[in-house]
């Protein structure tokens, strides 16, 4: 027996409760590749069986494992090229004039996926900016899926990965080839740090952000969904940081808490504050 | 914009000019580094060189190296396709005049985003 049409309704509302991705229960075939390899491992007979599973129990780790396997880890090593010419020659420089008393940068690769987002900023800020190797500097990654950050925290990529936006001399300057994969350098490890985390559910980090990433991600989201997330970046971003989405993305939808600039072919924002606040 | 191609693969070459033309580019063929380099000396200027390495009577080192001499389309950007990938053998691409370099197998995402990171940013 195949799945009824509700059940593809009830994996949406799954999908979207975890993760606030939302999934067209109509895209029928998407649910049934994405999701079959988690048929066999929690011991279902198909796709209906899981959706029965999932009904019966109110087991976490499986409604999570889901929302996990729905996600698009679509990425690449400097994607879209002109965001990171924007960061190299706007963003960074007023930034790091910003911070050169503490000395401190702190930027966030929101939904990093695998991880060739948080690499190449770091590769950016060693080729562009020196003298940040005697400051504290943090790239954080975080993404929903527990699989994608451990794939990132080991830094090795293939053959595929590597052939796409990775510029040759930065490939053989910052990556030792081990056989069919390629590891990031523990320079750029030492930047970078991963872990696991829901955008939609506040994290107890208490410092603010320089630089937030949100790349490609909202276009997935409902309004409601898009507008708690900005909400949440505006609370954890410094007052004079900076906000990029993807090319596709904007945020004057969904929230009132950021204003939007333009450079480089590229926009991006910077949050608004009714008062003053003490974080910086 | 305009590209020479050059691969002693006729699959390759038809693969390459076929997702060349999708993304508007005109593109003229060289079987080895030998034609190649006559192609150049007499053809007008070309935007882009996509080479493979392993061919016969003159291989895709040798072409870069001597095209970079010869300064024959000192502004044309190279690139080098190939199954060689060690990172000692990437460098000596670039160090003869490439300018990136693409492995086989690839994807044809995977060329437009390496022709975006050369600068053609309409093909992408």
């Amino acid at each position: 027996m195949a799945c009824s049409d509700s059940d593809y309704v009830y994996l949406g509302k799954l999908v979207q409760a975890q993760s606030a991705n939302v999934v067209d229960p109509a895209r029928k075939t998407l649910f049934e590749s994405r999701l079959q390899p988690l048929v066999r491992v929690a011991g279902a007979a198909n796709l209906e069986g899981l959706v029965g599973l999932l009904r019966e129990s109110r087991s976490a780790p499986l409604h999570r494992a889901v929302a996990e396997a729905m996600t698009i880890n679509e990425t690449s090593f400097f994607r879209d090229v002109k965001p990171f010419d924007l960061l190299r020659d706007e963003v960074l420089p007023q930034l790091i004039e910003q911070r050169s008393a503490e000395r401190r940068l702190r930027i966030w690769s929101a939904a990093s996926s695998t991880g060739q987002e948080a690499y190449s900023l770091a590769m950016l800020l060693v080729e562009h900016f020196p003298q940040l190797a005697r400051w504290d500097v943090r790239i954080i990654g975080t993404d929903l899926s527990r699989e994608v950050i451990e794939y990132a925290r080991r830094g090795r990529y293939r053959r595929l990965e590597m052939n796409r936006g990775l510029p040759a001399k930065l490939l053989v300057k910052h990556f030792r080839r081990d056989e069919d994969e390629w590891e990031v350098s523990e320079g750029l490890k030492a930047l970078c740090e991963f872990e696991v985390g829901n955008l939609c559910v506040p994290s107890v980090r208490t410092f603010a952000f320089d630089l937030v990433l949100l790349r490609n991600v909202l276009l997935y989201f409902s309004k409601p969904d898009r507008t708690a997330v900005f909400r949440e970046v505006h609370r954890k971003l410094s007052s004079r940081g900076f906000l990029v989405l993807g090319n596709a993305e904007q945020a004057e939808d969904s929230t009132e808490l950021f204003r939007a600039e333009f450079s480089k072919d590229c926009y991006f924002y910077r949050p608004i504050f009714d008062e003053v606040r003490n974080r910086i | 914009m305009r590209a020479l191609i050059v691969d002693d693969s006729s699959f390759t070459r038809k693969y390459l000019r076929e997702h060349l033309a999708r993304l508007g580019v005109t593109c003229v063929e060289a079987q080895d580094g030998t034609e190649a380099l006559e192609v150049l000396r007499r053809e007008e200027e070309f935007d882009l060189t996509l080479s493979d390495v392993n061919m016969p009577r003159m291989d895709g080192l040798t072409f870069v190296k001597s095209l970079r001499e010869e300064g024959l389309g000192p502004a044309m950007k190279v690139m080098m396709i190939t199954t060689e990938t060690d990172n000692s053998f990437i460098t000596r691409a670039l160090a003869y005049g490439a300018n990136e370099f693409l492995m086989k197998p690839f994807t044809s995402q995977s060329l437009k985003e390496k022709l975006l990171l050369m600068g053609f940013a309409g093909t992408a």
